[in-house]
């Protein structure tokens, strides 16, 4: 044994008299904090976990969840191709236990991190941090073409990482942001983030589309979880580090409803072309039914207006299709409530299918007169990772 | 998170050191959750090291001693009252593992201090700790440096 260097023997000894000897510190200390069942009897939905570890990330297809963070950071100058991958192994490690209810590694509160509550955490990764971890940069990962309509801030827009977190329990989600901003402290500096909600997981019908703050029906066309439509739509299949990846476009979008309540309810009905209360199509009975975009009033006139905002998003091309995924926020922002959606819109690629929908919207919508985008960000969501592994591992392959 | 080996040099150098010390490696020590409180230049040049140590044997383990290849200072800490005022110190007599039991080296608990380092220890950056018991055996494990605020107590060493 060696005894040029650790624990001075003769302190292990006892034959020190260097050290004053004290009290006994209380046997509590010596003892890590476990989530107890005091502290998870009788309840019904904390225990519900949204897998973490999988092919692919969860968040982008898995059930809508009552709350969202975005969290938007950018890279610190001396943040190299090392020092990310500590950072993307350190956020995987701590989501993986945060997503199960358990307390992370050097968690302060460990206490909070007892109710999942269907908690994800989704990675997205900007062209800044691609490049930094030598991984190629894929053509449309940059800032969206500049749009007429958008009055953009830079407070809301850009980044080099994202991490969305989403769940059911605000308390465990903003317990998950404190975490995980903490495990990005040396590496980033924080840009932005952004909370959103949708109703109470348990308030609606389960799969009902969820409603905006104009009360619309938001998402009906949205293409269904794990079926080959979404798969097509959203999930990268090549041999990139994107392969069972995707990608992800946020904008804020300022929502004026001041402007709003002056309107009257056929008015309303037909900016979008859908009916208010089931969020069926103008001229049909359900939902889901499909839009008859020929038929004309008595007098002549579309059902459906030629600049109602279904009419004008949905594309000749049905390649040109996105899965939205949206929250509503209201915030308030130096004693002014400021109220939108944050929309949300998974694609394989952005150019090919987000950028042509937003310029026909950008060039007529009618909906356009209510609403202004002010933020606008494109992350790349690379693949999700097997235990032992992190997301982002690709980026080094 | 159980040990993990994913700095390859610094498991070398720690299995150098344990040979030069002639001890035998604990297969039935481990380590639970290892992690380590990030340093900067800026700050004083110790931390704190902590885990949850498990004794899978049938007999009761006295730490003995326990080193690294990032300094050659690492002493064992308790926390005390001294003075009214909660300081740490250099544990009197060796902490025991008892047998098929386990024992939490926590923040604001007892831990194991990496006194006089040179370079800074950042969040990811993996270290190596071997311990040592009485029954002449030891064990080397890696803990992973995290962010932490707490853990600034008073040291009353010398």
């Amino acid at each position: 044994m060696s005894t040029d260097h650790g624990i001075s023997r003769r302190g292990l000894l006892g034959a020190g008299a260097g050290i004053a000897a004290v009290a006994a510190v209380g046997a509590t200390i010596n003892t890590l904090p476990v989530a107890s069942a005091a502290l998870t009897a009788g309840r019904t939905h904390g225990d519900q976990v949204i897998p973490f570890y999988g092919a692919r990330q969860a968040g982008v297809d898995t059930p809508l969840t009552q709350r969202v963070a975005h969290l938007v950071f950018t890279l610190k100058p001396d943040t190299d191709r090392d020092r990310l991958r500590n950072m993307l192994r350190i956020i995987s490690d701590d989501t993986a236990r945060l997503t199960r209810g358990m307390a992370p590694v050097a968690d302060s509160e460990p206490e909070l991190a007892v109710a999942p509550s269907r908690l994800t955490v989704t990675l997205g990764v900007g062209a800044e941090l691609v490049r930094r971890a030598g991984a190629a940069v894929p053509y449309w990962l940059g800032p969206l073409p500049s749009f007429a309509i958008d009055k953009l801030q830079p407070q809301w827009t850009g980044g080099d990482l994202l991490i969305t977190i989403q769940g059911d329990d605000l308390l465990t989600v903003e317990h998950a942001v404190r975490v995980l901003t903490r495990d990005t402290r040396f590496f980033c500096e924080p840009a932005y983030s952004q909370r959103g909600f949708l109703p109470a997981h348990d308030s609606h019908a389960p799969g009902a589309t969820p409603r905006n703050l104009f009360g619309q029906v938001d998402g009906t066309v949205n293409p269904t979880a794990g079926t080959t439509d979404f798969d097509t739509v959203a999930w990268i299949s090549d041999k990139s580090w994107l392969n069972n990846g995707t990608s992800f476009v946020l904008r804020r979008i300022e929502m004026d409803l001041d402007t709003w309540d002056t309107l009257d309810r056929p008015d309303r009905e037909k900016s979008v072309g859908r009916t208010l209360d089931t969020g069926a199509p103008l001229g049909a009975v359900h939902e889901f039914d499909e839009p008859d975009f020929e038929a004309r009033t008595s007098m002549g006139m579309p059902v459906i207006p030629d600049l109602a905002h279904m009419r004008r998003a949905r594309m000749a091309d049905r390649t040109q299709r996105i899965a939205r995924r949206g929250h509503s926020f209201v915030d308030i922002i130096d004693g002014v409530t400021v109220s939108g959606l944050l929309f949300g819109s998974f694609q394989r690629d952005v150019t090919a299918q987000f950028v042509p929908i937003q310029e026909s919207l950008a060039a007529a919508d009618l909906l356009n007169i209510w609403t202004t985008p002010v933020g606008s960000a494109v992350f790349a969501i690379p693949p999700g990772c097997a235990e032992g592994g992190f997301v982002g591992e690709t980026l080094f392959a | 998170m159980t040990t993990r080996f994913t700095s390859v040099i610094a498991a070398f150098l720690a299995a150098a050191v344990l040979a030069l010390s002639g001890c035998a490696t604990s297969e039935s020590v481990t380590a639970t959750d290892p992690w380590g409180k990030a340093t900067t230049a800026e700050m004083s040049a110790m931390t704190g090291v902590f885990m949850t140590l498990n004794n899978a044997t049938d007999h009761d383990l006295t730490i003995v001693a326990a080193t690294s290849t990032v300094t050659d200072d690492v002493e064992v800490h308790e926390m005390a009252m001294v003075d009214g005022q909660m300081v740490m110190q250099e544990v009197q007599d060796g902490i025991v593992i008892p047998a098929g039991g386990s024992f939490a080296f926590a923040p604001g608990g007892h831990h194991f201090m990496f006194m006089g380092l040179t370079d800074s220890l950042e969040p990811g950056d993996i270290v190596d700790l071997t311990i040592e018991f009485d029954d002449g055996t030891s064990v080397t494990i890696n803990p992973e440096i995290r962010e932490w605020d707490a853990a600034n107590e008073t040291y009353v060493g010398n």
